[in-house]
């Protein structure tokens, strides 16, 4: 048997200028036909220190949503960020310049499905902080849609060159 | 509708016990794809001991990397930076683990055939019916603008992959 396709890229974005918010299937337009998402992002440094996500569908949720438990290289340490309207993700340290760079990986699991809250695996970061967080959306909505933001409320810019690529993955 | 990607550019399963093994022999991996990933599966000889570190280059070169990464040990944690002089990247079985097991590792490579300096992270750990059980996170950056053409897994015992252990490399394209 011939299996179906898997690990279709649906939206990619290169930035060529500075932005505190990158949006994947704006206005809502991630396809549900696939099992499970996957956001590869390369984050230059000297902008966002923490980046961030949140997700909605047709619009992103920016209610305190979601908590995101973390285990982090810095100190190491693990705790929970509960109720924050964001997802925290490994960063880069304030003030390091664009010779720094970070790897994530962001897993979406069963991101279409309407009757379960939504579960997020986070790994990556860059030479100043990795780790791998989990995290929980508290709403039963499919996402179709997904943005990296500044976990300090927009203050910093992701730098141009930062790539952001979405995939999507079939179970079938 | 995009193309599908993800291809399997190279495996390599060894049969003999191998210090080095290089992915893109000669530099031949294809820089027609946005992102590298490699999953193994390996162990060493490394003698009474359940796990080893493990080693990367690209393109032959041993310098200009730098680390951080975060560890479990079965038994506490922690964490560091610039371990082996930055080119550590995780954890595998040595001799010392369960008969008959081998360590898991996933690498990542984002835009490795860009003009920019190359991050990567990496997800391993070791497996042994025992307390001594490893799993290491790690972000790694390779401060050249190089494009990536070969990449070299070593231990930084100096020990040698055994038989059995598997290593794959797959192209992604972001279109």
């Amino acid at each position: 048997m011939t299996a179906g396709v898997t690990y279709v890229p649906i939206q990619s974005v290169t930035l060529t200028t500075g932005s505190s918010i990158v949006t994947l299937g704006s206005g809502g337009t991630i396809p549900q036909t696939y099992t499970d998402l996957m956001l590869v992002a390369q984050i230059i440094g000297g902008g966002v220190a923490t980046p961030a996500f949140r997700v909605g569908n047709g619009s992103l949720d920016t209610a305190s949503n979601y908590s995101t438990t973390i285990l982090s290289s810095s100190g190491p340490n693990s705790y929970r960020e509960a109720n924050k309207s964001f997802c925290s993700c490994p960063g880069l340290a304030s003030g390091i310049g664009a010779g720094n760079i970070s790897t994530l990986t962001i897993h979406f699991q069963n991101y279409s499905n309407t009757s379960t809250y939504k579960s997020f695996l986070i790994e990556g970061g860059s030479t100043t902080e990795t780790g791998a967080n989990g995290a929980t959306w508290r709403n039963n909505a499919s996402i179709n849609i997904i943005a990296m933001i500044d976990y300090a409320a927009g203050s910093n810019n992701y730098p141009a060159g930062s790539t952001f690529t979405l995939y999507g993955i079939a179970a079938a | 509708m995009a193309n599908p990607t993800y291809t399997l550019i190279q495996s390599v399963t060894l049969t003999t016990s191998t210090a080095t093994v290089t992915l893109g022999s000669g530099g031949t991996i294809p820089q027609n794809y946005t992102d590298l990933q490699i999953l193994f599966s390996a162990r060493t000889d490394r003698a009474s001991q359940p796990a080893d570190d493990l080693q990367i280059s690209f393109n032959g070169s041993t310098s200009s990397f730098s680390q951080i990464r975060i560890y479990g040990t079965g038994s506490g944690a922690g964490s560091d930076s610039n371990y082996a002089s930055g080119r550590q990247i995780g954890i595998t079985d040595g001799a010392g683990a369960t008969s008959n097991t081998f360590g898991s590792f996933s690498l990542y490579i984002p835009n490795y055939a860009g003009s920019t300096y190359k991050s990567f992270s990496t997800d391993s750990v070791s497996e042994n019916n025992a307390t001594g059980a490893f799993q290491e996170l790690s972000a790694s950056l390779w401060s050249s603008i190089s494009a990536i053409t070969s990449i070299s897994f070593t231990s930084t015992s100096a020990t040698n992959f055994v038989a059995y252990s598997n290593f794959y490399l797959y192209g992604i394209k972001n279109s």
